[in-house]
C-alpha cells in the first residue's frame, strides 16, 4: 500500500485546536506527541474533504480522546523523581488553599456547626441536612475546598515547570480526591449513605478538572500556536 | 543475545512496516493495520506499539523534512531492521508448525 497523497493546503487554521491543545498538555515525549498530531492533522484533512468538516471534526475529537490514554501512559512511564518531586510542593499549597477556603466559608456562614463535627466537610453537610437551603454553599464548598485547588496548584507546576500542566492538575486533584474521600468516609456523621457522599464527590472532582482541563487547553493552544507559527515558517524556508 | 517476543499487534505492525517498504509512517500503517484485521486501532496505539517495536530493536526510523499538511512536523518513516525481519521469519515458521496438518478447513466431529 502506497503513502494516501494529502492535499498541500496549510492546515493550521483547520485542525481541532482544543483537542490538539489537549492532546499536548498530557506531557508525552515531544517526538511521540509529534507524530500523533502530525498523523490525526494528515487524516483530518483528507476526512475534510472526503466527508466534510463536521465529519472529520468529530473524527478529530474520537481519536483525541482514543489516544490521550496513551499519551497520558507515556508520561507516567517517563515520571522521573524531577516530577516527583515537584508535585510535593502543589501538594502542600493544595492542603493549606484547602484550610484557607475552610476558614473563608466559616466567617462567610457563621451558623455552620463548624467545630461541632470536627472535620469541615462534615459542618457543611450537616448544616445543609438540618436546614436544607444552603445547597448552592454545600456544592461551592466542596468543590472550591478539595479538587480544585489541588488541580490548580498542580496545573501551575505544570505551567512553571513547563511539563504536563494537565496531567499534573488532574493527578493532583486526585489525590486529595481520594485522601479527602478517605477521611471523610471514616467519620460516621458526615453522610447518611456513602453512595451520597460518593456523588458529591464526584460531582466536584469533575467540576474541577473540567474547569482545570479547559484552562490548560487555553494555555497550551496560545503557546501551540506560536509553535506553528515558527514551524511553518521553518518547513516553508 | 536475547529473542524479542512480539505480541499479535506487535506482528501485525511489524508486518505492516515490511510491506509498505519506504512509505511506512504512522497513518500508512494504521490504515494497512485496519484493512487487514478489519478494525481500526487509534493513533495512539499504533504508535505505542511502534515505539515498544523500536525498543526491542525490531524497527529503525528516520525523519523527513516538516510539511505544512501535517502542521509544520515531520513524517517519521519506520523500517524493519535485519532483527526484525527474523522474528518475522520465526513467526511465520512457528505459524507454518502450529497449522501442519490441517488440511482443509475444519468441521465440528460428529458423535
Amino acid at each position: 500500500m502506497s503513502a494516501p497523497s494529502v492535499p498541500s493546503v496549510p492546515i493550521v487554521e483547520r485542525v481541532p485546536r482544543h483537542a490538539e491543545a489537549l492532546l499536548q498538555s498530557l506531557g508525552a515525549d515531544r517526538d511521540f506527541v509529534d507524530d500523533v498530531l502530525g498523523d490525526l492533522a494528515e487524516e483530518y484533512l483528507l476526512r475534510v474533504r472526503w466527508d466534510g468538516a463536521g465529519s472529520a471534526r468529530r473524527w478529530y475529537y474520537a481519536q483525541a480522546l482514543r489516544t490521550a490514554p496513551y499519551l497520558l501512559r507515556d508520561w507516567c512511564r517517563r515520571l522521573g523523581p524531577r516530577d516527583a518531586s515537584s508535585l510535593v510542593v502543589p501538594i502542600l499549597w493544595a492542603l493549606l488553599a484547602g484550610f484557607a477556603t475552610d476558614a473563608t466559608m466559616v466567617a462567610l456562614l457563621p451558623r455552620l456547626t463548624f467545630f461541632a463535627t470536627g472535620i469541615p466537610l462534615n459542618a457543611y453537610i450537616n448544616h445543609w441536612k438540618s436546614t436544607g437551603d444552603m445547597m448552592p454553599w454545600v456544592f461551592v464548598a466542596l468543590a472550591s475546598r478539595q479538587t480544585i485547588p489541588a488541580g490548580t496548584a498542580g496545573w501551575v507546576a505544570g505551567l512553571i515547570g513547563k511539563r504536563a500542566p494537565l496531567a499534573h492538575g488532574l493527578i493532583l486533584a486526585a489525590t486529595v480526591f481520594v485522601a479527602t474521600s478517605s477521611i471523610v468516609a471514616s467519620h460516621s456523621a458526615t453522610f447518611s449513605t456513602f453512595a451520597a457522599q460518593v456523588f458529591v464527590n464526584a460531582t466536584s472532582l469533575a467540576a474541577s478538572c473540567l474547569a482545570g482541563g479547559i484552562f490548560a487547553a487555553l494555555w497550551v493552544q496560545r503557546r501551540a500556536s506560536r509553535e506553528f507559527a515558527t514551524r511553518l515558517r521553518s518547513a516553508s524556508v | 543475545m536475547r529473542k524479542a517476543g512480539v505480541g499479535s499487534l506487535e506482528l501485525t505492525v511489524l508486518l505492516s512496516v515490511a510491506r509498505l517498504r519506504e512509505d511506512g509512517y504512522g497513518l500508512a500503517i494504521r490504515r494497512d493495520v485496519a484493512l487487514r484485521m478489519g478494525r481500526d486501532y487509534s493513533v495512539g496505539a499504533i504508535y505505542t506499539t511502534l515505539e515498544r517495536l523500536q525498543a526491542k530493536r525490531l524497527l529503525t526510523s528516520r525523519t523527513t523534512a516538516p510539511t505544512p499538511t501535517r502542521g509544520g512536523r515531520a513524517r517519521r518513516l519506520f523500517s524493519v531492521t535485519a532483527a526484525g525481519h527474523r522474528t518475522i521469519h520465526e513467526a511465520r515458521n512457528l505459524t507454518k508448525a502450529v497449522w501442519s496438518g490441517i488440511g482443509r478447513p475444519l468441521s465440528p466431529s460428529r458423535a
